[in-house]
């Protein structure tokens, strides 16, 4: 069957030109700032053992593109970064590590929805260390990030030991409390109303005013007010590290609970349609694969980024004229050709053979110059 | 400055009363001015743009609309992860299990079929339930479906249910209470909160009166 022999699977892209050059722009500033940040880079197969992912991901198994190795064992494709650096951590690794990456991950979504099935991301890892600092290196971490995408960022913070704390109060059944955490990570607020405190905490988001409505919220939950004093730690030394205007608060942040552990972050930028950074502590996740392992990180949606700042710049007029020169060559002639285009900044050799051949491509192309060696003669003709 | 998505039709019409009730200059979408345009001014604060329902929702996810409002049956199906932030109240009725009068649903052991303009809602439905069934998609007049004998039963929308007394057939359970509900951006109402604010206790001040009406 060649009936797709031309055509990508849905939710993929070809990428070229300046969208390329932009992905790779990104991810060479990301490796700049991890690295000034002591982070090293760790690169992990793109086809693992479903087992991985059923043992340390929360995602549904209709979510992962499967394949079978010739044992017939099943197999996914890079469903998430962290997930296979957990098993990295568990059989590899020992002490403190601080890990960063760019990989591309493959998730499975509904056709026609606009949303991408190849994801491009990068994001750190701190793992074996827990406590303030570890946070703080990781939340300073992601706020270089974010500034470097755009000016106009916020990174806001929850503490998933609040919900926590809170919702047993309630002692509610396993069936109902995971219905209840979807709808306040929806926001549904006419859902909720039947279960008293649960019902304000989709609103807790906001500046520092958050802190002290959650406070009064959790009245006499210790847990609760641990899980605020903690937050309010982390949102007084970023303050005093001069970030007061880009953090926000937000207690309603409760996705991926059964993942998350403490701290939990999002960070926005202006333009994007959803955050296009997001983490927290996970001190449990490796404790999964037999090693006990505390360990925060985060994750950047490289594709939102880039989505977003070519959706910003599409009406500007950003294309830069740059003066290009095409070089053509015979064969008698390379080597003046070469030392020509080698002492040049801005020329280059053609593939192309004849003259003709080679002014249609320059003209197309948007050279400025044609510079033949014809014969070890030098000829130039300006376009 | 924010954009919002609002449902043509019905849903438009009360919901621009609504917002004129909070103070916001909805002029340029009187039906004799709007004309063909779907893109208008609302106040100096708002844009508004007019959609189908189930666009209502991409648009929104997709964060070109920062907020919309649209019926709680098309946010139910979408699945899409938007905000859900206040129920408007108006557009009221519900999704509803419906079949053949007097038949029990529940009788019988062969695998039900329902028929269904929503399949993920009645997927998610009796998956709750623990039951497995099969969905049929009908876009058009799904009453048909069980009085031709395609399905045992349908999952609708259910205003009045005089449709289904006309066709022989009757509710026989609730799935879901609707109405029509503002949605938003998951990262438009943390970087514009402010304009979210304003607009979001200038509605439920609406919502809050008309209860009271």
């Amino acid at each position: 069957m060649s009936g797709n022999n031309r055509n990508i699977p849905g939710g993929t892209r070809d990428i070229m030109f300046a969208e390329a050059e932009l992905y790779r722009s990104l991810d060479n500033r990301l490796t700049e700032i991890y690295k000034k940040n002591g982070f090293y880079e760790i690169m992990t197969p793109v086809i693992e053992y479903y087992d991985v992912f059923e043992t340390g991901s929360t995602m549904g198994q209709e979510q992962m593109y499967k394949l079978t190795d010739p044992d017939g064992r099943l197999l996914v494709l890079r469903a998430d970064n962290t997930t296979p650096i957990a098993r990295v951590a568990a059989t590899r690794l020992g002490g403190v590590n601080k890990l960063f990456y760019h990989q591309k991950v493959y998730r499975l979504s509904p056709g026609h929805t606009g949303r991408k099935s190849e994801i491009a991301q990068s994001g750190v890892e701190i793992l074996g260390a827990s406590g303030v600092q570890s946070d703080l290196l990781c939340l300073i971490t992601a706020i270089e990030t974010l500034s470097s995408f755009s000016d106009d960022y916020k990174l806001e913070l929850g503490h998933v030991g609040f919900y926590n704390a809170i919702i047993s109060e309630l002692e509610l059944e396993d069936e109902t409390a995971k219905n209840l955490r979807k709808l306040v990570e929806a926001k549904d607020i006419n859902k909720i109303s039947d279960y008293g405190k649960i019902k304000k905490i989709p609103f807790l988001f906001g500046g520092e005013e958050v802190l002290y409505e959650a406070k009064a919220l959790a009245g006499d939950n210790k847990e609760a007010l641990a899980a605020i004093a903690y937050l309010e730690e982390l949102y007084t030394a970023l303050c005093q590290a001069g970030y007061k205007d880009k953090i926000m608060i937000d207690l309603g942040i409760v996705h991926s609970l059964d993942y998350y552990t403490g701290v939990v972050f999002r960070g926005y930028m202006a333009g994007a349609a959803s955050p296009v950074l997001a983490g927290g502590r996970y001190d449990t996740l490796i404790s999964k694969f037999n090693n006990d392992i505390p360990a925060t990180g985060f994750g950047v949606n490289v594709s939102e980024v880039a989505d977003t700042i070519i959706k910003a710049n599409r009406d500007a007029k950003t294309l830069n004229i740059v003066h290009r020169e095409l070089v053509c060559f015979d064969e008698e002639s390379l080597g003046q050709a070469l030392e020509y285009t080698r002492n040049s900044d801005f020329a280059e050799l053609s593939p192309l053979a004849g003259k003709k051949e080679n002014l249609e491509y320059a003209e197309n192309a948007g050279f400025s110059a044609l510079i033949c060696f014809e014969k070890g003669e030098k000829k130039v003709i300006k376009l | 400055m924010i954009r919002l998505a609002l449902t043509k039709g019905r849903i438009e019409k009360t919901a621009l009363e609504y917002l004129a009730k909070a103070g916001y200059d909805v002029s340029e979408l009187d039906e004799d001015k709007k004309g063909r345009k779907l893109l208008f001014k609302v106040g100096d604060d708002i844009e508004v743009v007019l959609a189908k329902a189930a666009d209502v929702i991409t648009y929104v996810e997709h964060g070109v609309c920062d907020g919309g409002i649209v019926g709680e049956d098309t946010i139910m199906e979408a699945k899409a992860s938007v905000y859900e932030l206040l129920d408007l109240e108006f557009g009221k009725c519900r999704f509803a299990l419906a079949g053949i009068k007097g038949k029990d649903f529940y009788d019988g052991y062969n695998h039900k079929i329902i028929a269904s303009k929503y399949p993920n809602v009645t997927k998610d439905y009796f998956n709750a339930k623990g039951i497995d069934v099969e969905v049929v998609k009908i876009d058009g007049s799904v009453e048909l479906a069980p009085i031709l004998g395609l399905s045992d039963a349908i999952v609708d929308i259910v205003e009045t249910g005089s449709t289904l007394k006309a066709n022989g057939l009757e509710v026989y359970e609730d799935v879901a209470p609707i109405s029509a509900r503002f949605i938003a951006n998951i990262s438009g109402i943390k970087m514009k909160k402010k304009e979210f604010d304003k607009l979001l206790s200038a509605l439920s001040e609406v919502v809050k009166s008309k209860r009271e009406e």
